[in-house]
């Protein structure tokens, strides 16, 4: 795992060792899903502008398949797998065992295999999380969307630059250890979050 | 013969840019519950595009994003169209945006964010006297618009390839 950060300004140790933990198992669980290894090329730390976060995933235009889901209880925040369509479908393969036949308009029973995928994900990640923290943390249901990474993204935007100007991301790319898929897995907590990590250092 | 090639200059979140120059078209990527503003002057041939997030500020403007909040960006756009030489009474407004991308969000509650600045972005051009000519609001899909200062065209597309010239 390779940690890059810019521009922090907190205890970044603490942090990075929460979402360290977080993100393991949440490719844990993601991995048992698909049945193949899933290696984490690099997990990137960042509080950048809001347009530069939609950047990571191609820029606002870029057609993406989108799972998010958001969490509440002691902290808030959102999460988000992302990935190129034909990534997606081949997730979806290993799932399934067939890739879907309608490469623009995926079934009900496939995009429930996707919200799913989300699903154990988010879950994954916030049991970690919770546990390590003692708290209580609670997943949304996953929204699989199909559309432009830009409004898409735009959903937990939106919501953090109510607060703020600039956005906390945690943006994990991976890929299957046969370079079959791979995707990114996005944090974006509210500050809430991130100041809830600092007792971790402690 | 003469060509020219357009000049795209994305407008990102929270932005706004103001061209007179007509190879530029001005152009908001990927809109969900944001809502891109597109204002013309037909006249001076000055156009602006603002790329609004939320309804309204609470705590004042914001230099790093001015067009954050539709209360203040939308008057500040206009500002802006004036002192490139537009003036206020020719002005040609149109929006896009101001989807609904959760389904589980009930529509119209506080969590629906692109209702709320759908109602704000009209409130605030009414405020500075200005009405909206055409609009391609909600739904739950995302848009671009363009705004081609040459002509004031203005074009919105779906991620299906769906175009329509406001």
């Amino acid at each position: 795992m390779i940690l890059n950060t810019s521009k922090p300004d907190i205890n970044l140790g603490a942090w990075e060792e929460l979402m360290k933990r977080g993100i393991t198992n949440a490719i844990a669980g993601l991995s048992q899903m698909v049945q193949k290894k899933i290696t984490v090329d690099s997990v990137l730390i960042s509080r950048i502008p809001a347009k530069e976060v939609i950047n990571l995933v191609g820029g606002p235009e870029t057609l993406i398949v989108g799972i998010y889901l958001n969490f509440s209880g002691a902290a808030n925040g959102h999460l988000m797998l992302a990935h190129r369509p034909e990534v997606a479908y081949a997730l979806l393969g290993m799932i399934l065992g067939e890739e879907p036949v309608k490469r623009d308009d995926i079934t009900d029973y496939e995009q429930s295999a996707l919200s799913e995928m989300g699903n154990i994900t988010g879950s994954f990640f916030l049991n970690a999380i919770a546990d390590t923290l003692g708290i209580t943390l609670y997943p949304s249901p996953p929204s699989v969307i199909i559309d432009m990474a830009g409004a898409i993204m735009g959903i937990a935007l939106a919501e953090i630059l109510q607060e703020c100007d600039e956005v906390m991301v945690v943006d994990t790319v991976f890929t299957t250890d046969d370079q079959s898929a791979g995707g990114r897995f996005m944090i974006m907590p509210n500050e809430s979050f991130v100041q809830l990590s600092q007792q971790y250092a402690r | 013969m003469t060509t020219s090639i357009d000049v795209n200059i994305s407008v990102g979140l929270g932005e706004i840019h103001v061209s007179g120059d007509p190879d530029a078209v001005l152009i908001c990527y990927g809109l969900g519950s944001c809502i891109a503003v597109s204002a013309f002057d037909p006249v001076a041939k000055v156009g602006a595009m603002a790329h609004i997030v939320l309804p309204v500020s609470n705590n004042g403007a914001n230099a790093l994003l001015p067009a954050k909040f539709a209360d203040r960006g939308i008057p500040l756009t206009v500002e802006k169209m004036e002192k490139a030489g537009a003036r206020r009474s020719r002005i040609v407004i149109k929006i896009a945006g101001g989807a609904k991308m959760l389904h589980g969000v009930k529509a119209g509650s506080v969590l629906d964010i692109g209702e709320r600045n759908i109602v704000a972005v009209q409130e605030a051009i009414r405020t500075i006297g200005l009405t909206i000519q055409a609009q391609d609001i909600r739904g739950d899909w995302g848009r671009c618009l363009w705004l081609y200062i040459a002509s004031g065209l203005t074009r919105v597309r779906t991620a299906e390839q769906r175009i329509i010239d406001l």
